[in-house]
């Protein structure tokens, strides 16, 4: 039931190859989020389970069905467009039932069905309007609804709340949690936005140039990146690159003001250069209580941006590098412009190789397997 | 106060600019108006008064005479019983040769920008090399196909030509408009298994009534307007209006009755300019949403 497996699956336009080798496993149950920038080819992936896009190699199977050649209304599969994709001269009701009544379902059936549809996304009082009466969220709902009524073994989501202004997008992402909490029916989901995809997964597929990067829990790909572009690309503020050198008794990270920091770590290959990994609120103002280790140590201050829960601090970036953001508390008691006493938290901080990028060592463990 | 300055004189730039526009419209209202009104008022003379009077003048005795003499009496060649029955020869040839193009145009253009196909671009290249055909050239062919088929000097055989003549065209404006149409759409109906026809005529007819106007329009007043095909593929019986208004304008013996000829002529052209007005008003729109994406 509901299951989705995508094995080595490959699709090229023209020389474009959009996705390279390309396998994922979702169980029954799933919120499966793919993840990437623009141009990572997640569109595509999910073009390709919905089966609007034909694969050139691979193999997709829904409920360990072979469905690579299956047109896509006999996938058993509903989606939801970004565009919503509503039929412009239809009333809410005819485009909720449209696909019930091109499967030949009795019209007292279809509006027994569109009444429940309706009711789960409270937009009772909208089914004789047409598209164009309806705002943004009410039109994403409607679409919705259409998804719903077909009961799928799959949703497929692509970039739904994309089109909605910030604050609808918080209270829509919430009631597409809420309902597939209700139905629990597996889905899976495009975004680009990570917040989407830390929220709303249960796994997460983040892709980079026809890739995947990474494939795992939320948290084991927000605290175990896989390499330097996952550990960037999720979170936000993004998490902070030093430049540092292994040594016996951990990294050697060089200050902009001169001296080093030494930062405790496993020694892999001493004299190597690595990269550290470290996330905004890995540094703090004051000590961390019970967060395990942590180390203090000195760094120049440059700038603090108070957001009123807490205060984001802009600290100088070593020489050739990227900016250094820390989470501080909301009235941090730090004066800009000199070096200033802060607190690295040891217990969430990565290593990786600065040539390749890949992860050499994450100080969290490991939440479980994928 | 410079802001002020500036703001009064480029008012009054502004109001210039304007009227000179009005007035341009106006004189090249008049100029294109000018003949048709003399065509009315021709049409409502007597013979006398036409000889004697202005050109221009109104009619001094308002008079149906021609009106009545075009419509009903007037002889194309021997057979003297007016305009009427090539009027309704026009319609039956008219008629078919705007619903069947349109509706097939429909489907095509449909076909050709929604659910592309292996070659349908080529498809779509090769049915607008039709509309470049000039129609003297299938003048011969088409008349020994119209015999071969048993449809020579037939309204049905007329009906016909100007159907397939007008499929390019027709083809041409619905894959044009139908290029604008989300592309979501189409895969929404995909993913919930709504069928090629199911949504041509629940969703993507529905949507097109601005270019269905465009062909309706186009395809009526084309066929309505023949001669070419019309005086080839017809006899006595089967002429169509232009065909018998020629006839009946070119023929005329004796005194030329410029009143009646007239009239016959507002009559021939009057369903063309009646299908402008009703459906007119959303010709503009159809045209832009061909041609314009989004």
């Amino acid at each position: 039931m509901g299951t989705l497996s995508i094995r080595n699956l490959n699709k090229s336009f023209g020389a474009l190859h959009i996705l390279k080798d390309i396998s994922v496993e979702a169980m029954q149950g799933e919120f499966l989020v793919l993840v990437g920038p623009s141009g990572c080819g997640k569109s595509t992936l999910l073009s390709a389970i919905a089966g609007l896009q034909k694969s050139d190699s691979g193999e997709i199977r829904i409920d360990d069905r072979d469905v690579t050649n299956v047109a896509p209304k006999d996938r058993d599969i509903a989606m939801v467009f970004q565009t919503y994709a509503l039929y412009p001269n239809l009333t809410v009701l005819e485009n909720i039932t449209f696909p019930l009544e091109a499967r030949g379902v009795p019209r007292a059936e279809r509006w027994k069905e569109a009444d429940r549809v309706a009711g789960i996304l409270h937009i009772e009082n909208l089914l004789d309007r047409r598209p164009k009466q309806l705002s943004g969220g009410q039109r994403q709902r409607v679409a919705m609804g259409r998804a719903l009524v077909r009961n799928p073994e799959i949703f497929l989501f692509d970039e739904p709340l994309s089109n909605l202004d910030a604050k609808l997008r918080v209270v829509m992402r919430t009631e597409i949690k809420k309902l597939h909490a209700d139905l629990g029916t597996t889905m899976v989901y495009v975004t680009h936005d990570q917040i989407e995809a830390m929220t709303l997964a249960t796994k997460i597929v983040v892709m980079k140039d026809g890739v995947v990067q990474q494939f795992g829990k939320p948290i084991d790909v927000y605290e175990r990146p896989a390499n330097q572009f996952v550990a960037g690309f999720m979170g936000s503020p993004a998490m902070n690159f030093l430049n540092g050198t292994m040594t016996a008794d951990g990294v050697q990270v060089e200050r902009p003001d001169g001296g080093t920091i030494l930062v405790p770590a496993p020694n892999l290959a001493e004299g190597e250069q690595v990269v550290l990994g470290l996330r905004p609120e890995a540094i703090s103002d004051a000590p961390f209580n019970d967060n395990g280790p942590a180390i203090p140590f000195q760094w120049p201050l440059e700038l603090l941006e108070p957001t009123g829960a807490e205060t984001i601090g802009i600290l100088a970036s070593q020489p050739g590098g990227d900016e250094i953001v820390a989470r501080l508390s909301a009235k941090p008691r730090v004066a800009t412009g000199r070096a200033v006493q802060l607190y690295m938290n040891l217990s969430n901080i990565c290593l990786f190789d600065a040539q390749s990028g890949k992860a050499l060592w994450h100080s969290a463990i490991e939440e479980g397997q994928p | 106060m410079i802001a002020e300055v500036v703001t009064g004189q480029q008012g009054m730039l502004d109001r210039i600019l304007r009227w000179s526009i009005y007035v341009m419209l106006i004189g090249f209202a008049i100029f294109y108006l000018a003949p048709f009104y003399v065509m009315v008022v021709t049409s409502l003379k007597s013979i006398d008064e036409i000889e004697t009077g202005n050109l221009m003048a109104l009619p001094q005795n308002v008079t149906g005479y021609a009106w009545n003499e075009a419509w009903n009496v007037a002889c194309i060649g021997t057979d003297c019983r007016g305009m009427a029955p090539y009027l309704l020869n026009s319609l039956m040839a008219s008629l078919p040769a705007t619903i069947i193009p349109t509706l097939i145009g429909a489907v095509n253009g449909y076909a050709l920008s929604l659910w592309r196909f292996r070659g349908s671009e080529l498809c779509f290249g090769l049915l607008l090399f039709g509309a470049f055909i000039p129609y003297q050239i299938v003048l011969l062919p088409m008349a020994q196909f119209l015999g071969a088929m048993g449809w020579s000097s037939s309204i049905f055989g007329l009906a016909f030509v100007y159907s397939v003549y007008g499929l390019p065209f027709t083809t041409l404006y619905f894959r044009n408009f139908f290029a604008s149409f989300p592309e979501d759409l189409v895969n929404a109906a995909r993913v919930d298994g709504i069928g090629f026809f199911r949504f041509f005529w629940r969703v993507a007819l529905p949507v097109s009534v601005p270019i269905i106007v465009v062909s309706v329009i186009w395809q009526f007043t084309n066929t309505w307007n023949d001669f070419l095909f019309a005086a080839s593929y017809t006899d006595a019986n089967s002429a169509t209006s232009m065909v018998a208004l020629n006839n009946f304008v070119q023929v005329a013996t004796g005194v030329k009755r410029y009143n009646v000829d007239m009239a016959a002529a507002i009559i021939t052209g009057l369903p063309t300019i009646l299908v402008y007005v009703v459906a007119g008003r959303y010709l503009l729109r159809g045209l832009m949403a061909g041609a314009v994406k989004g």
